[in-house]
């Protein structure tokens, strides 16, 4: 069964990351941003949802994932079945990362390790540890949070992002250091999204099974992180004697996602979904036909599709243009027009696809979607 | 506790209630008799303890005739028509009959109850998982109901046992012949083996549950050991990735 506040929110998701993109790859230059880490000449609008897309999707993701594997269950699929599917779907996105990196980011960039390769692995990840005790992903999460700085730390993070890009060079050990640590998505401190997805969980759908007696967990737990958070950045800020330069993130970073940014934003996360799963699938329960809902369970139920096409519509005319007027590919990437303009055409974007996918589900086409259930189901 | 006698029944009556339990009690109707007739005042108290309990049959009134003494009773309300000499033993051995009578009642609807989830527990008996650990409290506690259940039992286990006392009295007659009527021997032997498969079944839960759980938390610290040793073996390798890039 779908649940209505988990669309909402990955519709949001989704929203930010189309908004985010377009103005990063169509205009961050050309209005003097250098990147959307915040770092350029010029500071980064209001209205741009930085940060916010990729760790409300992974966190989601984990979400998804539990109650997926509970109807499974219901429905008396065995374990070993439950496992191949998941395993089979890992590595579905983990090859597909690959192969869209290749077609969108050029060959030169298929290990950038971005948001699709990362959610195979946290697929994978999440079949391992969903048999375990709750303390074991509770661990994990903690040990992640903990090492993730040192980790950046040793393998020289900065060393790999001097122009605001992961730029690496085509050798084991870059590669396996973007997977691990220095990437855009890399496993460490991202998994931590998916896993505490996985943990709240049945806390904020009270499953039969789950032994939450205080309804507020979720609230409490988002408050708490928050506030730990806060410290943190003050702590990071005013102790920096305590911790060496390259553990110095006072910054609400994502590029690299600094430890107090993972802390707010599942905070913020934990408690946007509880009281959207309070409102959306409690006292205001949507019918399934009105408008919040079609639009939701449309963008929500595509999220691979979009993922994948609106890189296709704002990418690929880039590079042709590029091509066509003489110069490099990615002449004018971040350089194509002014911010206005790529907001408006990412309103298009969302618009245009609400409409197509809407009659693809109508006349039953396949999208990226149905094509992982073929293959993986 | 006295009560208001009913219509229809001779002055010197009394009606009187025992509460076993909060919900449940008796009530007993004393009607002292020295000439009158007995069939009359017999078909009057039939109707009056026929009139709780309609439509069970476990409630139907029943008679028991005992050195002159007539006795109705059904579960809820009992009628002595007695001599005025014979009223006091008799409502003594009514009141201590119907007391156990209510204690074995109450153990035969407990294990009515448990009954239709031993079918879904048994299998917690033979293996226990994580999925089942929030039924762990469940488990427990119709475990200590089944203790507590054996544990009444065998306190009732003299009294249903009990041998008639030589010489004979009104009482211990009476007491023996409402046991027979109402095969409170056979009852007391049935709710034994019942008790039998519910004390196997969640026993052997309780078993499984505590070994589960005990495994569970070594499980927890080998998987922190595990989870520390693979954090301390990560840094040492993206320490020696990062001095071979270098």
């Amino acid at each position: 069964m779908r649940q209505t506040s988990i669309d909402i929110l990955r519709t949001l998701a989704i929203f930010s990351m189309i908004q985010v993109h377009f103005v990063e790859n169509l205009s961050a230059e050309f209005e003097g941003w250098a990147g959307l880490s915040g770092s350029g000449a010029a500071p980064v609008p209001w209205w741009l949802m930085t940060g916010l897309g990729a760790p409300l999707f992974t966190f989601l993701s984990g979400v998804s994932y539990r109650l997926w594997v509970t109807a499974q269950e219901v429905r008396g699929r065995s374990d070993i079945e439950i496992s191949k599917v998941t395993i089979r779907r890992g590595l579905f996105l983990f090859g597909l990362g690959l192969i869209f990196n290749v077609f969108i980011w050029l060959p030169e960039d298929i290990f950038n390790w971005d948001i699709l390769t990362f959610t195979g692995s946290a697929l994978i990840i999440l079949n391992c540890i969903r048999r375990l005790p709750s303390s074991a992903p509770l661990a994990l999460c903690v040990v992640a949070l903990v090492i993730s700085p040192a980790l950046r730390s040793i393998a020289g993070y900065s060393g790999y992002w001097e122009h605001h890009y992961f730029d690496y060079e085509f050798t084991l050990v870059d590669v396996l250091l973007g997977f691990i640590t220095v990437g855009y998505f890399p496993v460490f401190p991202w998994i931590i999204f998916p896993l505490a997805g996985f943990l709240a969980s049945p806390f904020i759908f009270q499953m039969s099974q789950t032994p939450c007696r205080v309804q507020a967990v979720p609230v409490v737990v988002g408050a708490a992180l928050i506030a730990l958070s806060a410290i943190g950045h003050l702590g990071s800020k005013y102790l920096t004697f305590l911790l060496p330069l390259e553990l110095q993130t006072s910054r609400l970073t994502m590029f690299p996602a600094s430890t107090h940014y993972v802390l707010a934003m599942i905070g913020c996360i934990l408690i946007a979904l509880y009281f959207c799963h309070q409102a959306a699938d409690g006292s205001f329960r949507f019918p399934n036909n009105s408008s919040v809902s079609v639009c939701a369970t449309t963008f929500s139920s595509h999220s691979l599709s979009i993922y994948l096409l609106h890189h296709i519509v704002h990418i690929y005319p880039l590079w042709f243009y590029g091509l066509i007027t003489g110069n490099e590919p990615t002449a004018f990437w971040q350089n194509a027009m002014p911010s206005s303009m790529s907001l408006l055409l990412a309103i298009v974007f969302c618009v245009a696809c609400f409409f197509l996918f809407r009659w693809l589900d109508l006349h039953g086409k396949p999208t990226a979607e149905t094509a992982m259930r073929w293959i993986c189901d | 506790m006295n009560l208001k006698v009913p219509d229809g029944f001779p002055s010197g009556s009394k009606l009187e209630q025992i509460s076993f339990r909060p919900d449940h009690g008796l009530q007993i109707l004393v009607v002292p008799i020295t000439e009158e007739p007995v069939s009359q005042l017999l078909a009057q108290a039939c109707d009056w303890v026929a009139a709780v309990g309609v439509g069970n049959d476990a409630n139907k009134p029943q008679t028991l005739s005992l050195y002159g003494a007539q006795i109705v009773w059904n579960s809820l309300r009992a009628t002595i028509i007695a001599p005025p000499e014979k009223t006091a033993p008799i409502l003594l051995a009514l009141t201590d009959f119907f007391l156990y009578d209510a204690a074995l009642s109450e153990i035969e609807t407990e294990i009515d109850d448990a009954w239709p989830h031993i079918k879904a527990d048994a299998a917690f008996a033979f293996e226990f998982s994580e999925r089942a650990v929030p039924k762990r409290h469940e488990l427990s506690k119709r475990f200590e109901n089944t203790v507590s259940m054996r544990a009444r039992l065998a306190r009732l286990a003299p009294h249903v046992h009990w041998l008639s006392t030589h010489p004979a009295t009104i009482t211990s007659q009476l007491n023996e012949r409402l046991r027979e009527r109402t095969r409170m021997v056979s009852r007391f032997e049935f709710l034994s083996s019942q008790l039998d498969v519910l004390e196997d079944v969640y026993g052997m839960c309780g078993q499984r549950v505590s070994d589960f759980m005990l495994a569970r938390q070594q499980i927890i610290l080998e998987w922190a050991i595990v989870f520390l040793l693979a954090a301390e073996l990560l840094l040492v390798v993206t320490d020696l990735m990062a001095s071979v890039g270098t």
